[in-house]
């Protein structure tokens, strides 16, 4: 058990350093940041850790709203206690609404019905847009206090309230707790 | 002995069945609620994706650098599927995962290749591998590859162990509550059974009650009719004794001395005796002529007016002597006029009137009256004669029965009787009110609608 612990704290700091280089290897070959395509939305200034495609109205790449670290953090942040299917006890995740962040790239709720999470590991599932109005689903940054890294279950995990809900402990809430998350496409 | 017996099978044996009855469906209860807890807590992590993920990503890394040695230029990127790798090898050692590997016993061996692939962290930052790089690459992914295939088929044989042992136990639930549910059926027709059988019971036992009732009745019947033969005896015996001992005397005075007597002396004794059997007949008479009256006697509702009918049968005087005197009085402003049998209302009055009559002295007038109350006419007879004891007054509108102070007056016991009777034909209301010595009051109400 000690050694686990210890290869815990090991990958973290190693791979924390490994992410860095990754990014800046892989936005470097891609085009420069087009101006704001008429959105009051910013644009990402470094690493982007989240696209939102799709049935949106601000956009700031293309048909896309593309955010940053910096970008997720200006948003009003939101935590959430509870216990998860594959760790021990209940944890604590910080991070943003997903309906706060829907609300800024101006998706409709009553317009479209389902979204598409994609992750880095080219996971892929259809959540109903209800669920992000229906519960406090959030798009966690942070557990236990420490930063999400793709070595585990960053940049983003996607969080239901599972503790305070009696109908979210059930298998067909399960998958759509997308870890890796890096796009949302509205639908 | 029986009685407990009795008792066992009456009250112990349903309330025992009833009991047990309850208690199976608590324990029913209680099983499917653990079946359905066990339902909603058996879903776990499902080791075998995780263990799959796990070993994908590790091919899917191997790829990866398989390509850039075979083609240095080629847009990939190892370091992505690097961490990729890293995240399920941390997945594989959290909570849940890690107690099943520990359970399965591959987690040390997780623990050296773990440690292994940490150790390609250097090489994979380096965007330029050596030949003997990427081989230790793929030497460790290998190993990792084939670790994962061996858990892989373990986690499946595990999880379908599980699963198989959970089936069993919920097969074994259900079967335990198929036969809680047929103890509930058998107790639940047993329980029925008891009831029908307490049904049948009462309703025996209501049966029995009814004959018992009838019985009464047959008995208080017999009691009547015992009753009114004493009566009818006893009326006879007084009023039939009277004129036969006059009879006989006269007779017997005839026999003896009729020799010494003058013919106005015989013939004085003769009408003497003529009188008494003319009274004899004619109390005879007046019994047949009560039972043929009251056998014929028929309602024939006509609309009349009270007053009218008092008015005309005080005209007509229906008293023994031409002394008697009645004072009648009537409410000027009431409306006299029903619904009802004229006929048997003048029976009943002519009855109230010939009563009061013959118990009160002549010096003494009878005062009548006529008056509406409420939906009522009422007609009442008061006399100032001898009255009615109390003892006497609940007996006076019986068939024969004569008051012991009266045997001195001449009567049958029917009269009032007939009053009675008619007075029930026509739903009125008769009552009488009497102090011993001081008069008697009969009130006759007549309702103003005949039903």
């Amino acid at each position: 058990m000690r050694k686990i612990h210890s290869y815990g704290r090991v990958a973290k700091g190693a791979i924390g350093g490994l992410l860095l280089c990754f990014s800046v290897q892989l936005f470097a070959t891609q085009p420069a940041a087009r101006p704001p395509h008429a959105s009051d939305l910013l644009s990402p200034s470094s690493e982007v850790l989240l696209v939102v495609s799709g049935a949106i109205a601000q956009t700031n790449i293309g048909s896309e709203a593309h955010f940053d670290r910096q970008m997720l953090a200006q948003l009003a942040q939101h935590t959430v206690y509870t216990h998860t299917l594959v760790t021990d006890g209940v944890k604590r995740f910080d991070g943003v609404l997903a309906r706060d962040l829907f609300a800024v790239v101006g998706v409709d709720p009553e317009q479209t019905t389902l979204v598409v999470a994609s992750a880095l590991n080219d996971y892929e599932v259809l959540i109903p847009m209800a669920d992000f109005y229906t519960y406090d689903v959030l798009l966690a940054t942070h557990m236990d206090g420490e930063q999400l890294q793709p070595t585990d279950k960053g940049p983003l995990w996607v969080i239901y309230p599972r503790d305070e809900w009696h109908q979210l402990k059930d298998i067909r809430y399960d998958y759509r707790w997308v870890w890796h998350l890096n796009r949302l496409h509205i639908r | 002995m029986l009685g407990i017996q009795k008792r066992f099978m009456r009250y112990l044996l349903p309330l025992l069945t009833s009991l047990l009855l309850i208690v199976l469906l608590v324990v029913a209860l209680f099983r499917l609620s653990a079946v359905q807890r066990e339902m909603r807590s058996h879903i776990n992590t499902n080791m075998v994706w995780v263990i799959y993920y796990a070993h994908l990503e590790s091919l899917r890394l191997n790829d990866v650098i398989q390509k850039k040695a075979l083609q240095p230029e080629a847009k990939v990127n190892p370091l992505l599927r690097y961490q990729m790798l890293l995240s399920r090898l941390h997945l594989l050692h959290d909570g849940p995962q890690l107690r099943f590997l520990e359970k399965i016993e591959l987690l040390d061996e997780l623990n050296t290749q773990t440690e292994a692939i940490k150790q390609l962290a250097p090489f994979l930052l380096s965007l330029d591998l050596t030949a003997q790089q990427i081989a230790q690459i793929q030497t460790t992914l290998s190993e990792f590859s084939t670790l994962m295939l061996r858990a892989s088929s373990q986690a499946m044989t595990a999880q379908w162990e599980e699963l198989g042992a959970g089936m069993d136990m919920n097969r074994n639930a259900v079967l335990a509550i198929i036969s809680i549910m047929v103890g509930i059926l058998v107790c639940s027709v047993f329980i029925s059974i008891q009831l029908l059988m307490a049904l049948r019971q009462s309703r025996e036992n209501e049966r029995v009650k009814q004959q018992k009732i009838e019985l009464i009745k047959q008995l208080e019947n017999e009691r009547k009719t015992r009753e009114l033969y004493r009566s009818f005896g006893a009326m006879v015996s007084h009023q039939f004794r009277t004129p036969l001992a006059i009879i006989d005397a006269s007779m017997q005075r005839l026999i003896r001395a009729s020799h010494r007597m003058t013919p106005a002396e015989v013939a004085h004794r003769a009408t003497k005796a003529k009188d008494a059997t003319e009274r004899l007949t004619h109390l005879i008479e007046s019994i047949l002529s009560a039972d043929r009256f009251m056998a014929q006697v028929d309602l024939h509702l006509q609309r009349f007016s009270l007053l009218e009918l008092v008015q005309q049968l005080l005209a007509s005087h229906p008293f023994s002597s031409t002394q008697r005197r009645v004072h009648f009085t009537y409410d000027q402003s009431a409306d006299f006029m029903l619904v009802g049998d004229p006929v048997l209302v003048r029976e009943i009055l002519v009855n109230l009137l010939s009563n009061a009559d013959k118990y009160s002295p002549l010096a003494q007038p009878i005062d009548m009256r006529i008056y509406a109350q409420d939906a009522w006419l009422c007609c009442e007879v008061k006399d100032q004669g001898r009255g009615i004891a109390a003892a006497e007054l609940d007996h006076i509108f019986q068939r024969y029965f004569r008051s012991e102070k009266v045997t001195d007056v001449v009567g049958t016991g029917i009269g009032l009787y007939v009053a009675a009777e008619l007075a029930r034909l026509l739903q009125a209301q008769l009552c009488v009110d009497s102090t011993e010595g001081q008069g008697s009051v009969f009130t006759l109400c007549l309702g103003r609608d005949h039903d």
